[in-house]
């Protein structure tokens, strides 16, 4: 069992994921694992749970919820809102938390790689010639990048909403 | 007729107040849709161990006896209000009694009648092994239909078919709304099973399979082993639009679980929870002694699905932190208490809607929100049997302090 040390906690952590668009829910939680029992991520690695992630939110835990590599493990298969009694909607809750730690620069590496393939070319992968050759021999049209609305949606190489 | 109170509602709350009522010296009048008195704990049954459970479904018995000896309170079954009207301080309504019945000295029990009975619903038993009854609202003939079905098969010329509705006019001084609630349905959560997974009850479907031991077409009862018992099933669930507990149900669970030990000792219960709820008094010693009789697993189950031996699967997240998928004899779905739609005439002076969606106040009083209307039981909001008969106790002593404002002339 990990220690938490109470002077590290941030108690407006709590209010600020409640704020978020999709946060709004979090508080209502009644820790009844019904969440947790439905979720497909949790088996797989344990310290996915989502009413753990939602104790950590309340307790004040900002660094350990941020900063981990598992709050990006949501499948977003909104199984866990279906089953709450509260409408906590912890899914949305979740993309409140990524949205947070993407703007405290908490972003895994792989997502960044992924992020600035979006801003090149408009998609994660490229398309080049061999593509475009191979789609006219079906008969099917070249595609072009255009990766001018991803520029303006992420701006520059900092992160941030 | 003339009386000091009007009664809507002849379940444990309303009976309790015509008592608390004729005891005050007060007359009183009461209006009782359904063929028989008592409403939800008239299904109840004794659950009694080797000692009391203090369950309280008795106090409807105790209630019914010393009414039956009651001088100033007037029953009404099989009635409905069918216009209400205030006019200077006095309450007018015109009831509707319907008033074709079995006599229940006469009937052998032969269930002939609900045989050839075109209506379902129409010949009732309140539980399992109660008398038949025959239901106005849904019996044709009472409805003015041509139908006599019943009455000519029946070989005992026990049921006596009324041609038609009586009518009672009433002048009250005050009047007291007891309509009670209406329990969850279960089928409004697909996911846990109910109507859908054979095996899958609710604690009031339990009550009476209890009462009969028959359990029969579920399995032999000797062979039951393994029980669940699913907390807040329409409680503490604002999805449903029930954020608020029941008050009753834990001890419901606590209560049946222990029954089913006590006649079949072979069954073990298991309790999923999310929170248990001692508003009970002696709760806590209640729970304490039951966590070492049933186990109480801290979770609320994610879905309820038929398992490949037929039986009824849980899933839940489990205390040794995995998920658990465990199979039960018997599934039993531990229902709330919702707010009962008040089907009462559209003339009925507004009465208010509460927080959760019940009648009258927030709290314990009585007030309906207007002067002369008053509110109590489980219509006013989730309560326990002593809970209601202690509402209107202090139902019976506002209204005695309203009708003798009244009486002196005071302006209200
Ligand atoms: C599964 C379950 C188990 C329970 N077990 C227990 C227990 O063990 N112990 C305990 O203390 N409590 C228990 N309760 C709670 C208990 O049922 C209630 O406290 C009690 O029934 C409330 O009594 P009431 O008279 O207010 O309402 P009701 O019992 O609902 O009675 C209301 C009456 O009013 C009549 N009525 C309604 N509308 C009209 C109308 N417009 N005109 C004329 N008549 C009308 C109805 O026909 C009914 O007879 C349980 C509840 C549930 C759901
Ligand atoms: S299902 Fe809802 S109330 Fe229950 S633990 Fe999960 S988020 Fe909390
Ligand atoms: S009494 Fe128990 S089961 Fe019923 S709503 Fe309250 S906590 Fe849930």
């Amino acid at each position: 069992m990990t220690k938490i040390n109470l002077n590290r906690l941030d108690p407006q952590f709590k209010n600020r994921v409640a704020e978020q668009p999709g946060g709004e829910g979090l508080k209502a939680c009644f820790a009844c694992k019904a969440c947790t029992a439905a979720c497909p991520i949790q088996p797989l690695d344990k310290r996915y749970d989502p009413r753990k992630i939602i104790r950590m939110v309340l307790l004040g835990m900002k660094d350990q919820v941020l900063g981990s590599d598992f709050i990006w493990l949501c499948s977003s298969c909104y199984s866990c809102q279906e089953v709450c009694p509260q409408n906590v909607r912890f899914t949305e809750v979740m993309y409140a938390i990524k949205n947070l730690a993407a703007q405290e620069a908490c972003i895994p590496p792989g997502l960044m790689a992924q992020r600035s393939l979006l801003r090149k070319h408009g998609r994660l992968y490229e398309v080049g010639e061999f593509e475009n050759e191979k789609r006219l021999k079906f008969g099917l049209p070249p595609i072009i990048e255009h990766p001018e609305d991803f520029e303006k949606l992420l701006p520059d190489q900092s992160v941030g909403v | 007729m003339k009386k000091d109170v009007l009664i809507v509602g002849g379940g444990i709350t309303g009976l309790s107040l015509s008592w608390e009522l004729s005891c005050l010296g007060i007359n009183s009048i009461l209006v009782e849709k359904a063929p028989f008195l008592g409403g939800h704990v008239s299904q109840f049954a004794c659950k009694a161990t080797e000692t009391c459970q203090k369950c309280g479904a008795c106090l409807l018995e105790d209630c019914l006896s010393k009414l039956a000896g009651a001088e100033c309170s007037d029953i009404l079954v099989n009635s409905t209000i069918d216009s209400f009207r205030e006019a200077s301080r006095k309450f007018n309504a015109l009831i509707l009694q319907r008033q074709s019945q079995v006599i229940n000295e006469k009937c052998d029990d032969c269930g002939l009648c609900s045989k050839v009975c075109p209506v379902e619903g129409a010949l009732l038993r309140p539980s399992l092994d109660s008398r038949l009854y025959i239901s106005n609202n849904k019996c044709l003939k009472s409805l003015g239909i041509q139908c006599e079905a019943c009455a000519q098969i029946c070989p005992q010329g026990a049921i006596e078919l009324a041609e038609k509705t009586k009518e009672i006019k009433i002048e009250a001084s005050a009047v007291a709304v007891c309509t009670g609630f209406t329990p969850f349905d279960a089928s409004r959560k697909p996911r846990l099973g109910y109507q859908r997974v054979p095996g899958v009850l609710t604690t009031l479907e339990l009550d009476s399979l209890l009462r009969t031991g028959n359990f029969e077409p579920l399995l032999p009862a000797d062979e039951l082993k393994s029980v669940a018992f699913i907390q807040c099933v329409g409680s503490r669930d604002a999805k449903s639009g029930a954020n608020y507990c029941s008050r009753i149900c834990c001890g419901v669970s606590i209560r049946l679980a222990r029954l089913l030990k006590n006649k079949y000792p072979q069954a073990e219960s298991t309790i999923f929870y999310m929170d248990t709820q001692t508003f009970e008094r002696e709760f806590d010693k209640t729970f304490g002694q039951a966590q070492n009789e049933m186990t109480f697993v801290r979770a609320m189950p994610a879905e309820i699905r038929s398992g490949e031996d037929g039986r009824p699967e849980v899933t839940y997240h489990g205390n040794d932190d995995t998920k658990q998928k465990v199979a039960f004899d018997l599934v039993i779905l531990s229902i709330g208490i919702g707010p009962r739609d008040p089907d009462l005439p559209r003339s009925f002076p507004t009465l208010w809607n509460n927080r959760d969606g019940f009648i009258g106040s927030d709290d314990i009083d009585v007030s309906g929100g207007h002067p002369g209307i008053f509110v109590a039981g489980a219509n006013q909001g989730p309560k326990s049997i002593t809970d209601c008969v202690s509402q209107s106790i202090l139902a019976a002593s506002q209204i005695k302090k309203y009708l003798d404002r009244v009486k002196m002339g005071e302006q209200l």
